[in-house]
C-alpha cells in the first residue's frame, strides 16, 4: 500500500461512477462510502506506512508533497459530503468527474517527472471543464476555462521542453536559470491558481458552474496545485532578483485589482471568486520573496485559503439553496434562519481578512515578515516596500468586502424579497457538516499553526529564525478570560434586558428605509478614477481572454470578406494567385 | 498566571482603562476650557461607565441578539490585548516577540470591526449607514497607517519588535520620518474616531450611527474600549516615531488630538476618502521614496 494506491482507486471509481445509472438512492451512498474510505486509505498510506517512494523512479513524496496530498484527500471527503446534499442532477457523471479530479490532483503532487506531472495536470484541467459544463447554461464559462487552462498547459509543455533541452532529463530537479522556461511554467501555475492576468476564468466559472465545483476546484484544488507548482519552481530554479521582483509585482497587482473588483460585486459567488483571485497574490508574494518565512507563509496561506475560501463558497451555497438567489440585494437578515452557516461564514470571513487569532492572520503575519526580509529588498527597496503596502492594504479591503457580504446576507433587516422559507430548505446535515469542519479547521490552524502545520511540514528548525513567536493560543486564552470577566461584570451589574423597536429619531421604520450591504461602497465606486476604471472593467477591457478573442475575431472578420461563397470570385483569386506565382518564377 | 495578571491588571485592561479615563477627563476638561466652560470633575468618566452599568439594556426587536451583544465585549477584550502588548513593550522590554507590531496593528482594527458588526446586527437603517461609513473610514486611514509604518520600517531596517524601537532612536527625526509622523497623527485622529473624522457617529446627522441602538452595559463596554484605545493608539505612535513612550510624549500627543478635535468641523465620508487616498497617499509615497533614498 503506497501513495499510488489512492490514485488508482479514485481513477477506478471515476470509471465505475461513469457507468452507474443516475439513481440518487444508489449514487449518493456509494459516493459517500467511496470518498470517505478513500480519505482513510490516503491517511493510512501517508502516516502509517513508511513507504520508500524512492524505489519508484517517477514519483516522490517529500513533506511538501505529503502535506498537499493530505489536503487534497481531506477536501475530497468534505466536498463529497456537501455535493451529495447539493447536486440534484446527473449525479453519476458528477461523481465520475469528481473522482477523476481527485486522482489527477493527487498524481500531480507526487510526480517526480515532468511528463507525468503534465499528464496529470492536463487531466485535472479537463475534469474541471467537464464538471463546469454539467450545469445547463455554463457552456461559455466552461469553454473559457478550458481555453485559458489548456492554453497555459501548452506553455507548460514549452517550459518543460526548455528545461529538458538544458538538463537532458525530465526528472523534476535543479535546473539552470532560464527566463523563458520560468515565464512559461509560471504562466501555467498562475493560470491554474488564478493570478492576474490569467484569472478571468474564475469569476465566470463561479457564476455559472455548480457551486460545489467552484468550492472544490477553483477555490481549493487549483490553488493548491498552482501554488504547489510555483513552490517547486522556486525550489528548482535560482531566480535572479529582477525576476523575483517581477513576480512579486504580479502578486501585488493581483491583490489590489482583484479586491477592488470584489468590492463592487452584487453577486455573492462573483464576490468570492474575485477574492479567490486576490488571495493568490499573497501566496505569490510570500513564495517569490525568497525568504524562508515568506515561503512558509505563502505555502501556509495556500492551505488556509483553500479552507476558508471553500467554507465561504459552501455557506453561499447553503444561502442559495435556502433562498433560491445569490443576488446580494435580495438577501438580508438571514442570521437567525441559518445560524450555523452564519457562524461558519463569520469565522471564515475573519480568517480571510486576517483577524487574529484565525489562521489567515498567521500566514499573513509570516508573509509580511517574509517581504520585509525579501531577497529583492536590497536591489529594489522601493518596489519591495510597495508590494508590502499592497499586501497590507489589500487585507483592509478584503475585510471591507466581507463586511459588505455579511451585512447583505445575514445582518441588517430582513429582505422583503425572501418569502417564507420551507422547513426542508433550512440547514441540512450534509450541507452544514462540511462548513462546521472547515470553520473548525480555520480556528485550529490559527491557534496551533506551529504544531499542526509548520513543524510537521518544514521541520522544527525553521522556527529558530523567529525569536519568540506570536502565540495565538495564549492570546485567545487571554481574550476568553477577558470575556469571562466582562460577563461577570455584566452579571454583577444586574442590568435587565428589554426588546424594543428600532430607534431612528422618532420616525417609524419603513421597508423602503432598508439599507442593504450592497450599497456600502457606492461612494467609493462613484469617485473619480474608480468610476471610470470600473466602467472599463465592465466592458472587459482588462480581460486578456476577451481582448485576445476580440483581436482574433477582428482578423477573422477581415478574412471573411474573401469567403463570399461566390464561386467565380474564388476562381478569380485562383487565377490571380497563379499569375503571381508564374511571374515570380 | 503572570501573563493573566499582565493582561487583566497591569499593563493590560485595568491599567489602560484607568489611564484612558484620566485621558478622557483631560480631553473633556480641555474641550470645556476651549469653549469657556468649567468642565466635569476628574471622576466623571468613571461615573459615566458606572451609570451605564446600572441602566437597562435595550435590544432592538429584529436584531441578531448574539452578534449584537458579543460585539462590545470582543471590542473591549481585543483593545485590552493590544494595550497589553504595547504596555509590555514599554514596561518589560525583554518580553516582546518578533512581529508584535503587526499583531498590535491588526488587533487595533478589531474594535472598529466589532462596532461595524454590532451595528449591522441591530437591523437599524441608521446603524447600517454608520457601519458603512465606519468601514470606509477604516479603509481610508488604513492605507496611510501602513504607509507611515513602512517608512518606519525602511528607516529602521525592518524592525518588527516594538521594544526595539526605543533602542533605535526616534524615527520622526529624519525628513521622511517627520512626514510619516505627520501622516500618522492624522491617522491616529481617524483611528480614534475623533472630529473631524467622526462621520460614522455624526450625532447631529444620523444620531450616533453605529452606536444608535446601544444602551446600558453594552454601550459601557464600547465606552471602555474607547478609553483603552485612547491610551493604546497614541502610545503606539509614540513608540514608533518618538523613540519610546513616556508620560510627556503621551500628553503632547493627547493635546494634539484634543486641539484638532476642537478646531475642525466634521468631514463628509467622501471627503475623508479623498483626503486620505488622493491627497495624503502621494505625500506618503514621497515619504517612502525619500526614506529609500536615505533621507
Amino acid at each position: 500500500m503506497d501513495l499510488l494506491l489512492p490514485i488508482r482507486i479514485s481513477a477506478a471509481l471515476a470509471v465505475i461512477f461513469f457507468i452507474l445509472p443516475d439513481k440518487r438512492k444508489l449514487v449518493v451512498p456509494a459516493a459517500l462510502t467511496a470518498a470517505i474510505s478513500l480519505f482513510i486509505i490516503s491517511i493510512y498510506s501517508l502516516f502509517f506506512r513508511d513507504i520508500a517512494m524512492s524505489s519508484r523512479p517517477y514519483f516522490m513524496a517529500d513533506n511538501i508533497s505529503k502535506a498537499v496530498y493530505f489536503l487534497i484527500s481531506f477536501f475530497g471527503a468534505i466536498m463529497a459530503v456537501y455535493s451529495s446534499g447539493f447536486i440534484t442532477r446527473k449525479l453519476n457523471r458528477y461523481f465520475a468527474y469528481f473522482f477523476l479530479t481527485i486522482a489527477s490532483s493527487l498524481g500531480v503532487v507526487i510526480s517526480a517527472n515532468w511528463l507525468i506531472f503534465t499528464i496529470f495536470w492536463g487531466i485535472s484541467g479537463t475534469a474541471l471543464f467537464l464538471m463546469i459544463q454539467l450545469e445547463s447554461g455554463a457552456n461559455a464559462a466552461a469553454k473559457k476555462t478550458m481555453i485559458i487552462l489548456g492554453g497555459s498547459d501548452s506553455l507548460l509543455i514549452l517550459g518543460i521542453a526548455i528545461i529538458y533541452y538544458a538538463t537532458g532529463t525530465f526528472t523534476i530537479g535543479t535546473a539552470p536559470w532560464s527566463g523563458l522556461a520560468a515565464a512559461c511554467l509560471l504562466a501555467a501555475a498562475l493560470a491554474k491558481a488564478g493570478g492576474m492576468p490569467l484569472h478571468t476564468w474564475i469569476p465566470g466559472c463561479a457564476e455559472k458552474a455548480p457551486l460545489p465545483v467552484t468550492a472544490f476546484i477553483p477555490a481549493a484544488l487549483d490553488k493548491i496545485l498552482g501554488i504547489y507548482m510555483m513552490t517547486r519552481l522556486f525550489q528548482i530554479m535560482r531566480f535572479p532578483p529582477e525576476a523575483r521582483m517581477a513576480v512579486m509585482i504580479i502578486g501585488a497587482i493581483t491583490i489590489i485589482c482583484a479586491v477592488f473588483m470584489a468590492l463592487k460585486q452584487h453577486n455573492a459567488k462573483k464576490l468570492l471568486a474575485y477574492h479567490a483571485v486576490s488571495q493568490v497574490g499573497y501566496m505569490i508574494l510570500g513564495i517569490a520573496s525568497g525568504n524562508l518565512l515568506g515561503l512558509i507563509g505563502g505555502f501556509f496561506h495556500m492551505v488556509n485559503n483553500a479552507i476558508y475560501k471553500s467554507a465561504l463558497f459552501l455557506g453561499t451555497g447553503q444561502v442559495e439553496k435556502t433562498t433560491g438567489t445569490d443576488r446580494l440585494e435580495k438577501l438580508g437578515g438571514l442570521a437567525k434562519l441559518l445560524p450555523i452557516t452564519f457562524t461558519s461564514m463569520l469565522i471564515a470571513s475573519f480568517a480571510i481578512s486576517g483577524i487574529p487569532p484565525f489562521n489567515g492572520f498567521y500566514s499573513k503575519w509570516l508573509i509580511y515578515q517574509g517581504i520585509l526580509g525579501a531577497k529583492t529588498a536590497k536591489d529594489f527597496p522601493l518596489l519591495t516596500m510597495l508590494c508590502l503596502l499592497a499586501a497590507l492594504f489589500g487585507s483592509g479591503l478584503t475585510l471591507a468586502s466581507f463586511m459588505k457580504l455579511l451585512h447583505a446576507i445575514f445582518l441588517g433587516s430582513s429582505s422583503p424579497a425572501i418569502g417564507r422559507i420551507a422547513p426542508d430548505n433550512r440547514e441540512k446535515f450534509s450541507l452544514v457538516f462540511p462548513q462546521i469542519t472547515l470553520a473548525a479547521a480555520c480556528i485550529l490552524l490559527g491557534l496551533f499553526a506551529v504544531n499542526i502545520f509548520i513543524k510537521p511540514v518544514f521541520g522544527s528548525g525553521v522556527l529558530d529564525e523567529i525569536r519568540g513567536s506570536w502565540s495565538p493560543g495564549t492570546a485567545s486564552l487571554l481574550m476568553i478570560a477577558g470575556i469571562v470577566i466582562g460577563l461577570l461584570l455584566y452579571w454583577l451589574s444586574g442590568a435587565k434586558t428589554r426588546r424594543a423597536g428600532s430607534f431612528i429619531g422618532g420616525y417609524k421604520v419603513a421597508p423602503e428605509m432598508r439599507v442593504s450591504g450592497v450599497t456600502f461602497y457606492a461612494s467609493i465606486e462613484n469617485i473619480f478614477p474608480f468610476r471610470q476604471i470600473f466602467k472599463l472593467a465592465d466592458k472587459k477591457i482588462f480581460d486578456l481572454y476577451e481582448m485576445t478573442k476580440l483581436g482574433l475575431f477582428y482578423i477573422i472578420g477581415i478574412l471573411r470578406y474573401f469567403h463570399t461563397g461566390v464561386l467565380s470570385n474564388y476562381l478569380t483569386w485562383i487565377f490571380a494567385g497563379g499569375i503571381i506565382i508564374f511571374l515570380a518564377l | 498566571m503572570t501573563t493573566l495578571f499582565h493582561y487583566l491588571i497591569f499593563p493590560g485592561l485595568l491599567f489602560a482603562l484607568v489611564v484612558g479615563m484620566i485621558a478622557s477627563w483631560i480631553e473633556r476638561k480641555v474641550t470645556a476650557r476651549v469653549q469657556w466652560r468649567v468642565g466635569p470633575p476628574m471622576l466623571q468618566p468613571l461615573y459615566d461607565v458606572m451609570k451605564l452599568f446600572i441602566k437597562e439594556n435595550i435590544v432592538p426587536e429584529h436584531a441578531h441578539y448574539l452578534t449584537f451583544a458579543a460585539a462590545p465585549l470582543i471590542s473591549f477584550v481585543s483593545a485590552g490585548l493590544a494595550a497589553t502588548i504595547i504596555g509590555m513593550s514599554i514596561f518589560f522590554p525583554s518580553s516582546g516577540f518578533q512581529g508584535d507590531l503587526i499583531v498590535v496593528a491588526y488587533l487595533l482594527v478589531i474594535p472598529a470591526l466589532s462596532l461595524i458588526l454590532g451595528a449591522a446586527a441591530s437591523a437599524n437603517p441608521l446603524a447600517s449607514l454608520g457601519a458603512s461609513r465606519e468601514m470606509k473610514m477604516v479603509l481610508s486611514y488604513e492605507l496611510i497607517f501602513w504607509i507611515a509604518l513602512i517608512v518606519a520600517w525602511i528607516k529602521t531596517g525592518g524592525l518588527l519588535n516594538l521594544s526595539l524601537f526605543a533602542v533605535n532612536g526616534a524615527v520622526g527625526a529624519s525628513v521622511s520620518g517627520a512626514i510619516a509622523f505627520a501622516l500618522m497623527l492624522i491617522t491616529m485622529q481617524a483611528k480614534l474616531g475623533r472630529v473631524p473624522f467622526d462621520a460614522a457617529e455624526a450625532e447631529t446627522e444620523i444620531s450616533g450611527g453605529t452606536y444608535i441602538e446601544y444602551s446600558g452595559p453594552l454601550l459601557g463596554f464600547f465606552k471602555m474600549s474607547q478609553y483603552i484605545m485612547l491610551v493604546a493608539v497614541p502610545a503606539l505612535v509614540s513608540i514608533i516615531f518618538l523613540g519610546g513612550a513616556s508620560i510627556g510624549k503621551y500628553v503632547i500627543l493627547l493635546v494634539l488630538i484634543i486641539l484638532a478635535e476642537n478646531t475642525n468641523p466634521r468631514l463628509k465620508i467622501t471627503q475623508c476618502l479623498r483626503l486620505f487616498w488622493f491627497f495624503l497617499l502621494p505625500v506618503g509615497l514621497i515619504a517612502i521614496i525619500l526614506a529609500t533614498l536615505g533621507y
